[in-house]
This record gives structure tokens, sequence and C-alpha cells, in this order.
């Protein structure tokens, strides 16, 4: 029967808010016309509230989903991603407004509006799109509040704040439940999120490309090292690794690409080539998504967590694209000793491939050095000594044309990373020396706050690495030998002043804004750390450190605790509301002989005053007990002097009276 | 399968009675306060256990803390629902006759104990009627709740439901509370053309008619064209008898005794519901009358308490002791 009342106006205003604010946070990947529908239908149901408008017809309701749904569609390209998914969501939370009719449409529009509220967790997860998805929540559970209240006397702020202490309740039990309860891995796989932008490094390498990213402050990864960090210019983070050339841009070679030749086990024979040489450092990465598979790693990796799989050369990398914030953990061997033993045929020619035809000067040149006696190590000193003499660093360089490395060592002779690094990778191959470009990252930023580094995409960088006889891969930046701030200090120190702003934030001078800038990262990387990190490995650690153990009696115990804890507070609460109040001084001592006498069993009747109630007692006992019927009666007049004739002296006489009275001997006197 | 349903659902009430005995006054305590989620509660579940695959698959920490802070909204909205009726206090005051088939009404007095609040609390007897209370900026209210009688006698109102659907209406909590009360039932009344009047008693009839003195009622007769309007017998053209008029005749005081013996009908209920008819009509009337039944007489007389004391009588006649004593 209540089911078919009318939805009440403020739960309705309520629910037009909190939708409000639900869609929000969806702006940025819902389509912009899903506002007009919104305003429409809200508008709709504003006016059919008002008695103005009627309910929209069956057809007119179906039409209006077809065309949403449709254009949703086609504005995706029908494909079924996440983004996708979670517009029509928003479609239909949108349009259920349009036939909310009975109370149970309106807790359906609810639900809807509490499944809109944590999909968008799916698209931006920091601290505050967090702050932001718990008052989306809570507005949801006040328009469910508001219409679960009554209506005479109604205040809008009751349901709000109604709406909030539950919200305020329920967050140390949602705590408990996240700390406690077991983490299941993903049970199927879902629809990748397509609106995580590729930023970063990619999978080629042209001059230019990464000039480019390091105008971008944007995070790449942090890392927290287990112990100091090592120095700077030990930070080689490595990814991809690039041993095909043709003239302009460095690719991976197809070997590089294949997915089967990634040791996912741990068991690949070229494992046995790596020694380790000391010097070992364990460190945590939280790599930001980036829809890329390779992952980031100082060479030359030792330890690394599950799932993930490693390539020939230290190039670390997951089965699927990185769609979500990754925590990894890794131990590398910082000196270390790979592929001592001369490298097989299929490695050395792939290491030693150039284009048939091109950059002739420096082919010669390389002929040319190498006949002069120079070999393996001496070629690099000698190569690093002349570009330190006279190439210059700078994010600027003159463009390149056919012959870019004849015209990079000879004309320009001025560049970036990617230039010294497939110059000297083109050079060193031409004087026969198996050698590759690696791409990553190099340095990052130290939040003293906390001791963990930030690596932004202004580290992007490329470097080589060549083969030696007996020893192994080696090595080598060419940058160092140009810039060498610039593997010390960072980027910035490396560049001039007018370069230098191009890539320094408005701020980054003023020492206060830059405490707070690392601040609110320090607190931000915690969050992403501690709680969108918290996984099963995380859980039992803390089972352990707190429960000292992991077995389910001790979770089950706890949640039992938990609740037990939260019940008794609610309860303390509401008795603590429900204590007696005293409006009179009088009062508390005839009320607290009252329910004596209730208890001995003569409660006032409903309504009856202190005089009548002692009469009509009075009465009852005058024969069995006088005395005690007078004292009622004086006690009665006594509360009536202080409380209406203001006689603050009578309170004592009261307060001795009523607690010498002796209610026990009444009990058995029939009433 | 019925049965067993019937025997368990007996079972069960026996077992809420005993934990809440008949009383006056009663106070909701946790001992008969009952919880249990509604549908909505189960769909909130289930969006529960949707959002929380979808953490999961997601590996997203945050959808699943969703999850779990709906979970806990569960949980804690079933305390706010425990509280809103705890501590409620239900004071029958007083109770109202009813004629059967109609709505018995009962005055209780709904009071917080201290400064607590209570919320949307449902009262009902019969589910078809469900009063609506709360105590939110006063400490009590009184209230009427109407139960629908079925016969004539004592009617006792049986378990009143106190529910309530509040804060989110994911759970109901409940409590059946035994007032002890009872209200009186008179028979419907039947209306018959002549009075069940005895045979040697009806020389008193017509002795004194007086045409002059026209305030007595007598009857209905067709309505006539010019007729005063404070004639017209409203209530029979609503009932949709068309058009009558209340005949009125100067009667000079008679002295009538409605008997039992009189009544043309078998059945002792209908024969009751024509008396009741009957004193309903003469009461409005100048005449002294008075009941005979099988073992029961009530004297002549006049006035409202005569006439209540006569469908009491009616209401009571022929049941058995306890429920006329109770």
């Amino acid at each position: 029967m209540r089911e078919q009342v009318q939805i009440p106006r403020q739960a309705l205003t309520w629910a037009l808010i909190a939708q409000a604010v639900v869609l929000a946070p969806h702006s940025l990947h819902m389509p912009v016309w899903l506002w007009g529908v919104w305003l429409l239908a809200a508008l709709w149901r504003w006016q059919v509230y008002r008695g103005a408008w009627a309910f929209a017809g069956f057809w007119v309701r179906a039409v209006l989903v077809v065309i949403c749904a449709g254009g949703l569609m086609l504005g995706a390209g029908w494909s079924f991603g996440t983004e996708t998914m979670v517009s029509l969501l928003l479609v239909g939370f949108v349009l259920k407004l349009l036939e909310v009719k009975n109370r149970r449409d309106f807790v359906v529009l609810c639900f809807l509006g509490y499944l809109a509220s944590a999909s968008q967790f799916l698209f931006k997860t920091d601290l505050l799109a967090s702050a932001y998805g718990l008052i989306s929540i809570a507005l949801v559970t006040t328009s469910l509040v508001a219409l679960h209240q009554s209506l005479s006397g109604y205040r809008p702020r009751r349901s709000l704040m109604l709406g909030g202490s539950l919200m305020l309740q329920a967050l140390p039990v949602m705590v408990v439940l996240f700390l406690l309860l077991p983490r299941v891995g993903s049970l199927w796989s879902v629809p990748t999120n397509e609106s995580v932008a590729r930023t970063g490094l990619s999978d080629e390498m042209a001059p230019g490309d990464i000039t480019q990213l390091s105008q971008s402050r944007e995070l790449a990864f942090r890392v927290t090292f287990e112990g100091e960090p090592p120095p700077t210019r030990d930070l080689y983070w490595r990814a991809l690794v690039f041993s095909e050339f043709d003239g302009r841009r460095w690719t991976q070679s197809s070997r590089q690409q294949l997915h089967s030749l990634v040791d996912w086990e741990g068991d690949a024979d070229w494992r046995a080539q790596l020694e380790g040489l000391g010097r070992e450092v364990s460190y945590e990465i939280m790599l930001e998504p980036n829809r890329r598979h390779w992952l980031y790693v100082l060479s030359a990796p030792t330890q690394w967590s599950d799932d993930i799989g490693i390539g020939r050369e230290f190039r670390l990398q997951r089965r699927q694209p990185v769609t979500q914030r990754l925590r990894y953990r890794v131990t590398s061997a910082l000196d270390y000793r790979y592929d001592p033993e001369p490298l097989p045929q299929w490695l050395r020619q792939q290491e030693l491939q150039l284009p048939a035809q091109g950059n002739p000067r420096t082919r010669a040149l390389a002929q040319q050095w190498r006949e002069e006696g120079d070999d393996g190590w001496q070629l690099v000193e000698r190569f690093n000594r002349w570009i330190a003499d006279e190439f210059r660093y700078t994010l600027e360089p003159p463009p390149l044309g056919d012959d870019s490395v004849d015209e990079f060592l000879w004309q320009s002779q001025a560049g970036f990373c990617e230039h010294f690094a497939s110059a000297f990778v083109f050079f060193m191959r031409a004087a026969g020396v198996p050698a590759r470009v690696v791409l990553g990252y190099q340095g990052g930023e130290l939040n003293p706050l906390e001791n963990y580094l930030r690596v932004r995409q202004q580290e992007a960088h490329a470097w080589a690495e060549i083969w030696l006889p007996e020893r192994g891969w080696v090595r080598v930046d060419p940058t160092a030998a140009v810039a060498p701030e610039r593997i010390e200090m960072g980027l910035l120190s490396s560049l001039d002043a007018t370069e230098s702003a191009r890539i320094t934030g408005p701020l980054d001078g003023v020492a206060w804004a830059v405490n707070l800038r690392l601040r609110w990262d320090l607190i931000n990387y915690q969050w992403h750390r501690r709680v969108l990190g918290y996984d099963a490995e995380a859980r039992e650690s803390f089972l352990l450190r707190w429960l000292r153990g992991t077995d389910p009696w001790r979770v089950a115990v706890s949640l039992t605790v938990t609740l037990i804890l939260v019940t008794g507070l609610i309860v303390l609460r509401a008795w603590w509301q429900r204590r007696p109040r005293y409006a009179q001084p009088a009062d508390r001592y005839w009320l607290q002989l009252q329910r004596r006498l209730s208890k001995a069993g003569y409660p006032p009747r409903p309504g009856e005053g202190p005089r009548t109630y002692s009469h009509r007692l009075a009465g009852v006992w005058a024969e069995r007990a006088p005395d005690a019927a007078r004292q009622l009666i004086q006690i009665a007049e006594l509360y009536e002097r202080v409380n209406y004739g203001g006689n603050r002296r009578a309170l004592t006489d009261l307060i001795r009276l009523s607690r010498a009275f002796r209610v026990t001997e009444m009990r058995s006197a029939p009433l | 399968m019925r049965h067993l349903r019937a025997r368990l659902r007996d079972r069960i009430m026996d077992w809420a009675d005993r934990r809440a005995p008949l009383a006056e006054r009663v106070t909701l305590r946790h001992k008969t306060i009952y919880i249990l989620p509604t549908a909505t509660g189960g769909g909130f579940l289930l969006l529960v256990i949707l959002l929380w695959l979808m953490g999961t698959n997601y590996e997203n920490n945050l959808v699943l803390a969703s999850a779990f802070l709906l979970l806990a909204l569960l949980l804690v909205s079933t305390l706010h629902g425990f509280r809103n009726l705890s501590g409620l206090t239900l004071t029958v005051t007083q109770s109202h006759a009813a004629f059967a088939g109609e709505h018995a009404e009962f005055e209780v007095l709904l009071q917080s104990a201290g400064g607590s609040r209570h919320d949307n609390i449902h009262l009902s007897w019969d589910p078809a009627l469900v009063v609506e209370a709360d105590l939110i900026d006063c400490s009590e209210r009184h209230l009427s709740l109407s139960v629908r009688s079925r016969r004539r006698g004592w009617l006792r109102p049986g378990r009143l439901r106190v529910s309530s659907r509040f804060p989110l209406g994911l759970l109901e909590a409940w409590s059946w509370v035994q007032l002890d009360t009872r209200a009186l039932i008179y028979p419907a009344p039947e209306p018959s053309v002549e009075p069940p009047v005895a045979a040697l008693d009806a020389r008193h009839e017509g002795e004194t008619l007086s045409a002059e003195n026209r305030e007595e009622f007598q009857g209905f007769v067709r309505y006539q064209a010019g007729a005063a309007l404070t004639r017209v017998a409203w209530k029979h053209f609503a009932r949709g008898a068309g058009l009558h008029l209340k005949d009125f005749a100067g009667y000079q005081s008679r002295q009538i005794w409605l008997d039992w013996d009189a009544v043309p009908e078998r059945d002792p209920e209908r024969r009751l519901a024509q008396l009741c008819y009957w004193v309903l009509t003469l009461a409005q009337g100048p005449d002294e009358y008075g009941l005979r039944l099988p073992g029961r007489q009530q004297p002549l007389g006049r006035g409202p308490e005569h006439r209540d004391a006569c469908l009491r009588t009616l209401a009571l006649w022929g049941l058995p002791e306890d429920q006329n004593s109770a």
C-alpha cells in the first residue's frame, strides 16, 4: 500500500542534488549531451511533481533510451570498453528519473546512484577523487533517508545530518572490513579502460621524441628504496632496448618484440649468464597507468614480484597493459657481469645491424679509428672526449635530414640524449662493437619528507649498452660526457636559463610552494601505496603484525569485536541522549521517588500531577500506613513550593524527605 | 504445506506473546523488538555484491571500499532502526464503542523516554489501517488507532504491530505489543418495518396522537415537492435510497417494550440487530422504552445512558460469562 504513495518533495530534491553531484566527476569521460538529457529529465520530473506535466509515456521513454544508448555507442565506435559501460549506466541513472513514480522506483534510482558514485573510481583514484566519492555516496544516502523520514515538521537539514552521521558511523566499520576481509584476484577479465592516456615513452625512438617528453612534468612512477637510495648517477631506469635502426628511428628487433621469448617462469638458460658483483638494492615501484606492457627497473634485476616476465635484455614486462596504478618490488644488482662469454651468432648479428646505406662519414670515421688500433673501451673514451669538447646539450636541436647521424656529428653538434645515444650506437656498430640503445628514465626527484623518489616524464632518457669481450654488456651514457650535470644533478642544472624555464613550473623557485607540493605529493603517494595498493600481500603482513596470524578465526574474532564496539558506541550515544533531563531542580528528586513508587506497583496515571498522584496514593494508604501517606503529601507540597513558589530552601527538605521515604513497606498494600 | 506454515506461524506468535505479555502500558525494549531485512535490503545486498565483484575484477580498492562502506551502512542502519523503536512507551488511554462492522477506535498515548527521537513509526492492528507517527519535536503524541470489528461483544484488538523502516528502508524493525484494552461492539443495526412490540403492549400505541405537536420521529415518507429541507432524510439520500422525508408525529410519551419474542426472525443475531435498530430509533423519540430478552431485562427509561445500557445488553447477551466480565 505504501509503495504507491507519491515521492515526498524533500526526497526528490535530495535525489536531484545527489544526481548532479554524482554526475559531475563523470563529465571527464561522458559525452556532454548527457548533461542536457539530465536537465530535461530533472525538469520533467519536477514539473510532474508540481502537477504541471504528466509522466512521460512508454514510447517517449523508449525513444529516449534508444536515442541515448545509440548516441553513446556511435560515439564510442561500437566498442564495449569500461567507459562505454559506465556511460550506459549513467544514461540509465538519468533516464530512470523520468519514471520514478513510487517508492520502489526511487530506491532503484538511489541504487543506480550508488553504482555511479562507485564507478567514478574506475577513472580517478587520488585522494581528492576519493573524498568526492564519499560525498556523493553520502548524498545518495541522504536521499534514501529523506524517503524514510516523517513528513511532519520536516527540515531538509535533518536528512543531511542523519545521512552524514550514518556515513560517519559506517566509516570505521568500512575500514575494518577493508583491512580484514580477504582479497581475491580478478575473477574474469574486464574491459580495459580506454580513457587512460598513453603517456611517456613509446616503443620506438626518433630524434626529437624524448625532447618533447622532457617538457612534461607528469609523474611516471614513484620508487621507495629499502635503505639508502643509490646516488643519482646510478639511477638508470631501463624499460626498452632498441636494436634495430632504419637510418632514422630505432625500434625493437622482431625477436625483442616476441612475447614467447619472454621468460615468465624464471627458468631461461640465459639467466645463468648474470653474475652479481656486490651492491644490491631492493625497491618498490608504483607505476602510474600508461597502457604499456613494460616496467621500469635498475640493471640488473635479480628478483621481482610475481606475474612479471623478463626479456633477455633485462626488460621487465607484464602480460596485460598497465591500466591501473601498479605496484611491484624488485631487487637489482648494481654491479654485475652479464654475457661475458662470446655472444651467440644471432645476437651478435642483431646488435651489429646497420642499414645498408647512409651516414658514410660516420662509417668511415669508425673504420679509421679502428685501423688506428683503438678497440673496445678505447673507442668509447675517444668518442666521449670528442663530443665532450665540441658538442652542446640542448632542448632545441636543429632538425636533421636523411643522414641523421652524419649531420648530427659534423653539422649541428647539438642535441638531446636520443641524438647522442643514437649516434654513439651507430658509431660503435660501424666500428664492429655490438651495441644497442636503451630507453627509460634517469634520476628522479627525492622527496625528503619520506625518502622516496618521484620520476617524472621529464626524466626520460636514452643511453647505450656495448658488449666487450670478457666484460659482457657495459652501460655507456654519451650524454654524461656532454652534460655530466644532467646525470649527477638532473635535467634542470644541465640547461641554460631560457631552456630550463621551459620545463619548470611557475612556483618552482618559491620555497613554501615547493614544500607544499612535496607534502601534497607525499600524502598522495602514501594514499596510493597504503590504501590503493593494499592487496593480498599487504593484508597478510597487516594481519601478521596486528593479529599475530592470518588464521580465519582471528579475522572473524576481530570483525565481531569491531561490530560489538560500534554497536556499543551507538547504543551508548542513544542512552546518553535518553538520560533524564530536569527542567527544574526539584524534578530530579520527585521523579526519582516516582520511579521508586512505580516499581513498587504504584505508577502515576497518565496526566496525573504530583498533587493528585500523592493524594490518590495517600487515600490508598490512609489506613494501613498513615505516616507514609502524610509524608508523601508533604513531599508533593515541598515539590510544588520549590518549583512554583521559588522557595529554594525547601529543596533541602525535599531531598531529605524524599530520600528518607521508604517505599518497600508499601509494596504489599493493595491498590 | 499451508498447514505447516500456519503451525509455524502460530508457534512464532506464541513465542512472541510470551515475550510481550498483556499490559496497559508497554515500553519497547530489546526483548520485544525484531529486525529483518526488507526486499529493498535484499536488493541492497545484491548491489554490495555487484560492487564487490566490480572492485575485485578491476582490482580497484576504492570500488571495493565502496562495497564495504555500503555493507557497513547496512549494519549501522540496523542499529538505528533498533534505536528508533527502543524506549517507545505505549499506553492505552481510552476505547470507543462501535457497531459491528465499523471501526472501533482506541486512544493510545505514544511517549518517548527522555529526549530520544523516534521517526516515522507505523502502528496498526490491521494492515489496512496504518497510522504514521513520529516523536521528533515532542515527547508524546495522542493517537487514535482503529480496528475493524466483526461481531458484537467485547473486542480485544490483539497484537498491535509497531514498525518502522527508518532510516534507509533496508530493514524493518517491529514489535508486537499486547495492550490490555477492549472495546464494546454493539450489534450492527438492521432496519425493520414494525417495532418488535409484544401484543399486550399494543394498546399503548397510537393512543394519544396529536397532529399539532409534530416533533417526534415516526418514519419515512416519499419526498413531496415543497417540503422543508430540514425534513429531508439526507442519510438515506446519501446511501442512494432516493429522497425521503422524515415524518414526524406528535406523540405523547409512551412506554414501549422491545420484545425479543416479537421480532419476526428466527436467527438470534438478526433479532439482536433489529432490536438494536429500534433502540437507536426510539432513543431519538420521547418515549420510554425497555428491552426484554430471554433471561435479561432492561427496565424502561430514556436518555443517552439508558440507550447505552440497552446497547450494552444487546452487545453482550448470550455471550459466555468471561466475555461479560472481562
